[in-house]
């Protein structure tokens, strides 16, 4: 009985030490994958960072929440080897929302189209920044 | 605040200053402490700055989320508990650039130059003096590179006993900045 009860601790001590060596070595996901926790078209986006940025970065930027951003390309910018940044227009000529696709997700999208991004929000400099990002079909 | 001196900068006509103004949006800031479990480094791809050589001045801004790491938990360790991003979502460096001018930026070369300035992480500003290097290619685009150390005691950041986190983080960027 108590040997058995011995070897029951062990086990799950085993499985609870696989399942936090798991969580510990988990990769970051480079690009998310399900479902978006709400929608917003990249024009509400950015007008809502510019009324109250805490207020914005609270609805639209928790940890690991994947959001899904609508609107038009207003330029795809490959200039830079490590990411594709497609950047949606938003009515501001300075600021828009960058969407951050490493280039193995990247879609081929052109100006002009009218496209959905899932992705992690990280807050705002200039422009909204949306990262880890995947084209939503 | 960062917002609103860049762009502020950005609207203002070209006319008041001269070609002197420089800016990139994608520049990268990376960060690396060894200690003895493991190594910790994560990359930034997104850091903007602003540099106006008539007045020396220079803003850099990276928001902390933006911050990229190999493992999972170990970012969203570095943004709960340690940096608390959803408070504090941004480093700045806003300063004065010395040792380059206007005249020097016209012309290819190297500069070393020196940043001084308030670094703010976690919401807490430290005067530093930054060392750096500017390099002006044939196009008139500046590349400045620097490498400098972060303590993250100095900014208020709370590392729970016994965690492994170094006491000093080596911070390196690599801004490519293109005439406004």
């Amino acid at each position: 009985m108590k040997r058995n009860l011995i070897i029951a601790v062990l086990v799950l001590a085993a499985i609870g030490a696989a399942i936090g060596y798991y969580l510990y070595q988990k990769p970051m996901e480079k690009s998310v994958g399900g479902d978006a926790e709400m929608v917003v078209s990249a024009q509400e986006l950015l007008a809502a960072f510019n009324a109250d940025e805490a207020k914005a970065m609270s609805t639209y930027a928790r940890t690991d929440e994947v959001i899904q951003v609508t609107g038009t390309v207003r330029a795809v910018d490959r200039s830079d080897p490590a990411k594709v940044n497609v950047v949606l227009e938003t009515g501001d000529a300075l600021a828009s929302v960058i969407c951050e696709f490493e280039p193995a997700h990247a879609p081929a999208w052109k100006e002009g189209a009218q496209v959905k991004v899932n992705g992690v929000c990280a807050g705002i400099l200039i422009d909204v920044l949306l990262q880890r990002c995947a084209a939503v079909e | 605040m960062f917002r609103k001196t860049a762009l502020a900068l950005l609207l203002l006509p070209a006319i008041a200053y001269g070609q002197d103004r420089y800016a990139t949006r994608a520049g990268e800031v990376s960060f690396f402490s060894h200690t003895p479990v493991e190594d910790i480094d994560a990359v930034n791809h997104k850091a903007t700055c602003v540099a106006d050589l008539s007045g020396g001045q220079i803003q850099v801004s990276m928001l902390i989320k933006a911050f990229e790491f190999e493992k999972a938990l170990m970012q969203e360790h570095f943004n709960e508990n340690y940096m608390e991003s959803n408070t504090f979502p941004k480093g700045e460096f806003k300063g004065t650039i010395k040792g380059i001018t206007a005249e020097d930026a016209r012309k290819s070369g190297k500069f070393p130059v020196t940043l001084e300035g308030e670094l703010t992480i976690h919401g807490v500003a430290q005067k530093r003096s930054i060392p750096g290097t500017i390099e002006v290619d044939a196009t008139g685009a500046l590349k400045a590179t620097t490498e400098f150390i972060v303590k993250p005691a100095d900014h208020g950041i709370k590392v729970p006993g016994g965690v492994n986190v170094a006491e000093e983080i080596s911070v390196k960027a690599a801004l490519d900045l293109r005439k406004m």
